[in-house]
């Protein structure tokens, strides 16, 4: 995504939102899923964080990138939908819509299903920080801006959460 | 843990492949009309609340000051300044008067000294009390909180002339 085209959408610029929405519509809708581990949630979420990303994008002031920046938008979203009870722990995970054919799914469900579980076992913040750090790839400082803590928290969440994770994996195979 | 980290790397490519399924753009924009487009300033509601936390501010200081001390009952009541009967009519302490003082909001001060006889008011630092050492008890009016008997003049007495 160009400078160009984001400060065109800051301007309001319809083509230019709509570009970028475009372009973001996928980060968006795989991390509210990894949130929300539920396929229609996940799209409601992507589709309120594009609401309000059209709405907020004036406030953009680049001192992240706008993905990052998005993703941001994207947690409050979760964290709201969560916060009214609209997800149970009690919810049962569906199967995403993915690129793979089911074949491959099918196999690689079964190699991810322990990760899966284990996943579901940490704390809300847990989870945000290791989908953010290793599925999003992004920055101990990046995570940090999108989940509004110092880069400090997102290290110790982080240690917690792989040790965490290490046990429930090993104990789940 | 590197057992867990190459996991991690293959659920990476599993979450990699998620794709939201449709066009997001085409969903959001059936419900919305042209005006949606337009991104949200932040000035009107930002400055509502600006607005609202400035005048809660104000009015609350207005509220501490005016409430902090009730009118002084004379020589003995209230909690006000430390009032000494003194025979020469001296407003020490800070050097402020009683005009002054109600300006800063020390009402009761400024009580106290536009109150019953010539006394000494000392400004303590942070909770004055009234200290009554000598003199004789002074009536109250109870509708206006001022001495009768002729101390009305006094009022005007110890007043700044309006510049």
């Amino acid at each position: 995504m160009d400078s160009i085209t984001i400060e065109l959408a800051r301007k309001g610029d319809r083509p230019a939102l709509e570009r970028l929405v475009r372009a973001l519509q996928d980060p968006w809708f795989r991390f509210c899923y990894s949130q929300l581990r539920n396929e229609e949630m996940a799209r409601d979420a992507a589709q309120e964080t594009a609401l309000r990303f059209v709405r907020l994008i004036a406030n953009f002031r680049g001192d992240s990138s706008i993905t990052t920046w998005s993703l941001g938008i994207s947690l409050n979203v979760c964290r709201e939908m969560r916060r009214k009870k609209i997800l149970t722990t009690a919810d049962v995970p569906d199967s995403p819509t993915t690129a793979n054919g089911p074949e491959e799914r099918a196999g690689k469900a079964e190699t991810h299903a322990a990760l899966h579980q284990a996943m579901t076992g940490l704390s809300e913040r847990q989870q945000q920080v290791v989908t953010l750090r290793f599925f999003e790839e992004r920055s101990t400082e990046e995570t940090a801006k999108i989940m509004g803590c110092a880069a400090g928290t997102v290290k110790a969440t982080l240690h917690q959460a792989l040790r965490a994770l290490k046990n429930r994996v090993s104990q789940l195979t | 843990m590197s057992d867990l980290r190459s996991k991690l790397t293959t659920a990476k490519g599993d979450y990699k492949s998620l794709k939201y399924p449709g066009d997001l753009m085409a969903d959001i924009a059936a419900g919305l009309g042209d005006g949606a487009w337009q991104p949200a300033q932040r000035s009107p509601a930002g400055w509502r609340y600006v607005a609202i936390a400035a005048t809660a501010v104000i009015g609350l200081s207005v509220l501490l000051n005016s409430g902090g001390g009730s009118p002084v009952q004379g020589p003995t009541g209230g909690a006000a300044a430390s009032v000494q009967q003194n025979p020469v009519a001296r407003w020490s302490g800070n050097g402020m008067n009683a005009s002054q003082a109600s300006i800063f909001g020390n009402s009761a001060a400024s009580s106290a000294m536009t109150d019953a006889s010539p006394r000494e008011v000392i400004f303590t630092n942070k909770i004055p009390q009234v200290r009554q050492v000598t003199g004789p008890m002074v009536p109250i009016d109870p509708r206006t909180g001022l001495p009768l008997g002729g101390n009305e003049s006094r009022l005007t007495d110890y007043t700044i002339p309006s510049r």
